[in-house]
């Protein structure tokens, strides 16, 4: 897990692939937001047990399972959950979509990730 | 140190010419990082002086072992022998004491495999935080692309679309590794992992030029190969932007593979997906000149799909003389809630079908037509198969009409097992209906 400052909307990546987590880390940062990271399930929930996000940003192919199975952990009145994943067939989007509180297919826009996250935090 | 590091680098990942992104920057991003290659070096040569060690001590130790044993045989057939005795005790403490080197040797190995794997992640980690740099800041990048750095761009492009992804594949075009990339396609003596290797990079760099190298490798004789390059193929002209003429050019370079027997039903069907709208001329021309097979997974394909895009061709196979194909065209049409009014009187035909498969399917799409078949869906709920009944109350009930349907089949139906599913489906009960 990586610290974040706490003034700004704070952001938990879970994401496996250590080069996609610093691309997000490396953009949000750079909007200003307070980032945190987390590269499988396990650690993301240990993170949700301490910190209360304003946004997850959750992959879908974790090492040690599905990412939404981390949903039931998520406080969802206080944290919102941006479903990014590379498998972008019809069924896997309406399913996340419903889930979640959006989905992002990968790969993505670096700008319309920037400004899916702002309208989210 | 770095000099050495760096000297070697190139030498041994073949970097090809001067980099034209990249500064003679001497500062402390480099330094850093050519340290860290230097550690991710010595390990590798480290693990090589390891397995020289290693095998020399081995040889050893037989040498000594069998010298030990024609020893020991020459003394027991000579008449007025010596004990052995010393000679035995002497052999037994030099193999155990080289069987405790050995396993130290072995540990120390892992350690340093391990310590070269960290390097490794960590030498990708920093590429990765540096082609961020310069693509987004225009900072120079320290050095030119070793083998982590192009992992780290080669999954930077993988992930991002638009501006910022196409200067990365330039970069890589610039830095000479796509140039180089397809010179070793071109090798026939190529080993088959550096090939691998070769087509895994092209397939995440997706660059038009070298469509043609890996459409070429549809065709090597090796089926691993193949595969990889049909998939590598299919990422690239799922994400490429490609003029119709190139497309359609393509597509027809896939269909003879594919159709010419070369590969998996399973591949195929990935190569559709990962196609994805770019897919549709492959999966057109599947869908007319396949095999009952292939034609039925295309149609499973399009079926996840949803989309109606295909429906001309998808309508003409409800009439095909084999069930899979008939069942997968009816399926396409139910799955894309978007069934043609043409298609009314072949999916009311099939849902006589004597194969229950296929009557499943037409009960989904009989349940979607407008004006709703009353009369034949009331005989569906009535179906000796269980599954057939299921999917017809389920189509129902997801209209009004359908629903008001199944109210009065749960009254008055003669077939209780037809009742009892239209029962079941009305009180959301999720495996309504008993199996007959």
């Amino acid at each position: 897990m990586t610290a974040a400052p706490s003034t700004s909307p704070t952001v938990l990546l879970v994401e496996d692939s250590a080069a996609i987590r610093t691309l997000q880390r490396f953009l949000l940062a750079r909007s200003g937001l307070a980032v945190l990271e987390c590269p499988d399930l396990v650690q993301a929930e240990e993170t949700l047990r301490s910190v209360t996000p304003d946004l997850v940003v959750l992959d879908l192919n974790l090492p040690d399972g599905h990412g939404l199975n981390l949903l039931r952990h998520i406080d969802r009145r206080r944290t919102r959950v941006l479903v990014m994943t590379g498998m972008t067939q019809q069924h896997t989007a309406e399913h996340s979509e419903h889930q979640a509180d959006a989905f992002m297919p990968k790969p993505f826009r670096p700008e319309a990730f920037v400004e899916q996250v702002r309208a989210l935090t | 140190m770095r000099d050495r590091g760096q000297a070697v680098l190139e030498r041994e990942e073949d970097t090809p010419g001067l980099p034209s992104g990249v500064s003679g920057d001497q500062g402390a991003v480099g330094r850093r990082r050519a340290r860290s290659f230097s550690g991710a070096l010595n390990s590798q040569t480290l693990l090589v002086w390891f397995g020289l060690l290693t095998l020399g001590i081995s040889l050893a130790l037989t040498l000594l072992i069998v010298s030990t044993g024609f020893t020991l045989l020459a003394e027991h057939l000579r008449p007025g022998r010596a004990a052995v005795w010393p000679l035995l005790i002497f052999t037994c403490t030099v193999a155990g004491l080289t069987c405790a080197v050995l396993a130290l040797l072995q540990f120390v190995q892992l350690g340093v495999s391990r310590r070269a794997d960290t390097d490794d992640v960590e030498d990708e980690q920093r590429w990765t935080e540096d082609l961020l740099a310069w693509s987004y800041t225009g900072l120079a990048l320290p050095r030119p692309l070793g083998r982590s750095g192009v992992a780290a761009l080669l999954k930077l492009r993988d992930s991002l679309q638009g501006e910022v992804s196409d200067r990365l594949r330039d970069l890589y075009e610039q830095q000479g590794w796509l140039a180089g990339d397809l010179a070793r396609l071109r090798r026939r003596a190529l080993p088959l992992v550096t090939r691998a290797e070769v087509i895994e990079r092209l397939a995440l760099l997706r660059h038009p030029v070298a469509l043609d190298a890996l459409a070429g490798e549809l065709t090597h004789r090796n089926s691993e190969i193949r595969a990889l390059a049909l998939l590598a193929v299919a990422r690239s002209v799922g994400r490429l932007n490609l003029p119709p003429q190139q497309q359609r050019r393509l597509s027809l370079t896939l269909r003879g593979a594919v159709v010419g027997g070369r590969f998996s039903v399973g591949q195929v069907q990935e190569t559709l997906t990962l196609m994805d709208d770019a897919g549709l001329p492959l999966a057109r021309e599947l869908l007319h000149h396949a095999g009952p097979g292939l034609c039925a997974a295309t149609l499973d394909v399009l079926a996840r799909r949803r989309s109606p895009a295909l429906h001309g061709e998808v309508l003409a196979l409800l009439h095909s003389p084999h069930p899979e194909v008939r069942a997968g065209a009816l399926k396409v049409l139910a799955r894309s809630r978007d069934v043609p009014p043409e298609a009314r009187a072949a999916a009311l035909d099939l849902s006589y079908d004597p194969l229950p498969f296929v009557r499943v399917q037409a009960a989904k799409v009989a349940a979607q037509l407008e004006p709703l078949p009353e009369l034949r869906l009331w005989m569906l709920l009535g179906d000796p198969h269980w599954w057939v009944r299921r999917a017809a109350a389920r189509g129902l009930i997801r209209h009004p009409v359908g629903s008001a349907l199944l109210a009065r089949v749960a009254q008055q139906h003669p077939d209780r097992y037809a009742r009892d599913m239209a029962r079941g489906t009305l009180e959301g009960e999720p495996e309504s209906g008993a199996k007959r």
